[in-house]
């Protein structure tokens, strides 16, 4: 009975997604520093794993959209953030995009949260994406943008002053900026396979959403992932 | 395949649950129940259970149970459950219940996961052998579902997995 119990259990767990000729896969690979421990109160850490956007631009740099973003920036569903909206979450993916909200943000509010990409609950560990493209997308940059809070380091620490250029955000801050990487994707190149590259962090403090190349002040930010391919089926 | 398994272990376990009924040692209750959501995304249960106890002692008893649990979507958990009465079964007997198992998602974008229910609760003797019966407590359930997005530049899929941490509560009915 326990046996046939088991066997069924077992037999009941479905491939959620499934991949045909053609279709892209963007693969997340998890690094050493995947997940952080984000302190809750009286010395209680949590395990959080990073904050993440996956969007599509095309060859100039322009915006096209957002594929994939984490829930808790898509809905402004913090904990422990003391009122913090965190616009150094992901600001690149938040210019980008380029929604400006009634405070003046670039940051989905409870009230008007993400609806134009999936948001979903932060994967623990490794995770990949389906994309179909449509007959007209041939040629686009899939950008990731990653982000841990509270991951500070001597070039970015928590003492840090408003107006400083490595402040992020106070106590409740990012620390580490969040980093971002692209892929070039051309579809009609033959290639099957396409790593993401490392081109930068974005603004400390959430001001801009600029990239900046210089990571010489980063340190466990740089081992969020492992590895980000996109690979055509 | 599976359809059949699932089937014969729910005649399975409908027999002993009518036979529960013949016999002293065994018991059987029905309860509904809903939860106070403490994990992000957030998602209000609502669940309702079967269970089958086989009394070992006047205090303790295990059993096993299944149902519906409404999350994001509609589970059935099949799980096994131990029970024990704090005090001697009286008029009213405060216990401590846990249920560990799996529950199992029909829908073919969904997928169940583990299941566990630790609970305190008190249960109220209406006449013989019938009692009432309320309970508090955790409810870790693990789901994993398909979130899709249809654009013009684009589809997009993504597997969702989901760990619902809630504060339960129960109310049901033992005869």
């Amino acid at each position: 009975m326990i046996y046939l119990w088991f066997i069924s259990l077992c037999s009941c767990q479905k491939e959620l997604i499934n991949y045909e000729k053609g279709d892209v896969k963007v693969s997340v690979e998890q690094g050493n520093e995947w997940l952080h421990d984000f302190p809750l109160l009286l010395g209680i850490n949590k395990k959080n794993p990073p904050q993440i956007a996956i969007w599509l631009e095309d060859t100039h740099g322009n915006y096209l959209s957002t594929v994939y973003v984490t829930h808790k920036i898509a809905t402004q569903s913090w904990q422990a953030s003391g009122g913090n909206r965190r616009k150094e979450a992901l600001p690149h993916w938040c210019y980008s995009r380029g929604v400006k909200y009634s405070d003046g943000l670039y940051l989905p509010t409870k009230k008007e949260p993400l609806t134009d990409g999936i948001s979903g609950a932060t994967p623990q560990g490794s995770f990949d994406i389906k994309l179909n493209p449509a007959g007209s997308l041939n040629q686009f940059v899939v950008k990731i943008e990653i982000n841990h809070s509270t991951d500070f380091n001597e070039a970015f620490p928590k003492s840090a002053k408003e107006g400083d250029p490595n402040y992020s955000g106070g106590k409740e801050g990012s620390g580490q900026p969040a980093i971002v990487y692209a892929a070039h994707i051309d579809l009609l190149s033959g290639e099957k396979s396409f790593e993401a590259k490392l081109i930068g962090h974005s603004s400390p403090d959430g001001s801009s959403g600029n990239i900046y190349e210089d990571i010489s002040g980063l340190t466990t930010a740089l081992h969020i992932v492992k590895r980000i391919t996109v690979n055509i089926q | 395949m599976k359809k059949i398994i699932f089937l014969i272990i729910l005649c399975c376990c409908t027999t002993i649950m009518v036979k529960a009924q013949r016999t002293d040692r065994f018991t059987y209750a029905t309860s509904i129940g809903t939860g106070l959501a403490m994990s992000e995304p957030a998602n209000t249960p609502f669940t309702w259970q079967v269970l089958g106890y086989y009394n070992i002692s006047k205090r303790f008893s295990i059993g096993a149970g299944t149902g519906l649990s409404i999350y994001e979507k509609a589970l059935i958990p099949l799980f096994a459950d131990a029970k024990y009465n704090i005090v001697k079964p009286g008029r009213i007997t405060p216990y401590l219940e846990c249920g560990v198992g799996y529950s199992i998602a029909p829908d073919k974008n969904a997928n169940g996961g583990f299941y566990m229910n630790p609970s305190i609760g008190v249960q109220y003797s209406i006449c013989e052998n019938k009692k009432i019966f309320f309970a508090l407590g955790y409810e870790l359930q693990e789901l994993e579902r398909l979130k899709t997005q249809e654009k013009p530049l684009f589809s997009a899929e993504f597997s969702e997995r989901l760990s619902h941490s809630s504060v339960s509560a129960k109310v049901g009915f033992v005869f």
